[in-house]
């Protein structure tokens, strides 16, 4: 089964809550890989893989991680994705 | 590795600070380096088992949070002598005790993810083994991001229909945010409940077997947060259950490690 985004209800500003609301799972998953020291480029492939079952180089990978970074949801810094609340 | 584990009850009054403190140093005994993040920053409390007080110019959690001091000078080494002889650590990130600054996080709260920084801040500056979070009850965004950080979440409930439901709710919530380890404590057991039922009716209600069933003993209360149990009466049956638990934290959290 594909993994589905509505992107109409990415936006605002993130929060725990926020993010404990926010379906579909893997959604979650990738989110919550920005936690901790966050996720290095290929461990974040890695989500993208096994959770959304996208390559990593497909229009739909890109246009999530463009489409979370353009939200501020996710950061790169020091070249690490961080989670930004 | 570096292990987080949060100590976490889903109402006030379960005895989370005393276990938290207590199973800091059943950690530190084995010759581990544990920090403390006392984040019960409404009701703070882990300081005071370890005798700390602090003085004027001595900064704490909520000056990080709030002001930007910098998170090392926040950390105040509180390792008793016992957990020095057997070779371990512990640092505290207390949570002040002031009326004003209680007041003042309460009113202006702070970003959560300074709570993440932070901790990852000194794992490498302390070369930390483990950090315990003593949460605040209930749940809010600081509770759910110790939650979402952590590698076990420890969920402290008493014997009670009210704690039950809770447990249940939080342990739903854990769930939700993929929490790779939830243990059960139950704490307070009085001497009218029979443990094997308690642990029977625990592992039905939320299909967790619970870690530890600590009793609610007549010493603990006398000790009045005075001292640490597993120190002061090491051979008591709820020290022997926080060794006990640490233990299985020690041999699960590192199962996956090599």
């Amino acid at each position: 089964m594909p993994v589905m985004i509505d992107y109409d209800k990415l936006h605002g500003k993130l929060s725990m809550s926020k993010l404990l609301s926010i379906e579909p799972a893997p959604l979650r998953k990738l989110l919550k890989a920005g936690l901790r020291r966050g996720a290095s480029p290929q461990e974040l492939n890695v989500v993208i893989v096994d959770q959304f079952k996208w390559s990593p180089d497909s229009e739909e990978a890109r246009r999530l991680l463009g489409h979370l970074k353009d939200i501020g949801w996710l950061v790169f810094e020091q070249e690490r994705w961080k989670t930004h609340f | 590795m570096v292990k987080i584990v949060s100590v976490h009850s889903f109402r006030g009054g379960t005895g989370k600070s005393n276990l938290s403190a207590n199973l800091s140093v059943s950690l530190a005994m084995s010759g581990k380096r544990v920090a403390i993040f006392d984040t019960d920053l409404a009701s703070p409390g882990v300081h005071v088992l370890f005798g700390f007080q602090a003085t004027e110019k001595d900064l704490l959690i909520n000056d990080f949070l709030q002001s930007d001091a910098p998170i090392k000078k926040c950390m105040h080494e509180v390792t008793p002598k016992q957990v020095r002889a057997a070779k371990g650590r512990i640092w505290l990130a207390p949570a002040s005790m002031e009326s004003d600054k209680i007041a003042k996080i309460l009113r202006e709260g702070y970003q959560v993810e300074k709570l993440n920084d932070a901790m990852f801040a000194v794992i490498d500056e302390l070369n930390l083994d483990y950090i315990i979070v003593d949460t605040h009850p209930g749940i809010n965004e600081e509770t759910l991001l110790s939650a979402a950080i952590s590698d076990a979440l420890v969920m402290v409930m008493r014997p009670d229909s009210q704690d039950y439901l809770g447990t249940a709710v939080a342990i739903e919530v854990a769930e939700r945010l993929d929490v790779p380890q939830i243990n059960l404590v139950v704490n307070k057991l009085p001497d009218c409940f029979e443990s094997s039922a308690v642990k029977e009716k625990v592992k039905s209600s939320f299909d967790y077997e619970p870690s530890a069933i600590l009793p609610l003993s007549s010493d603990l209360l006398n000790l009045a947060s005075g001292g640490i149990a597993v120190l002061e009466f090491p051979d008591h049956t709820w020290s022997e259950q926080v060794k006990q638990l640490a233990s299985i934290l020690q041999t699960t959290l590192h199962a996956s490690d090599d």
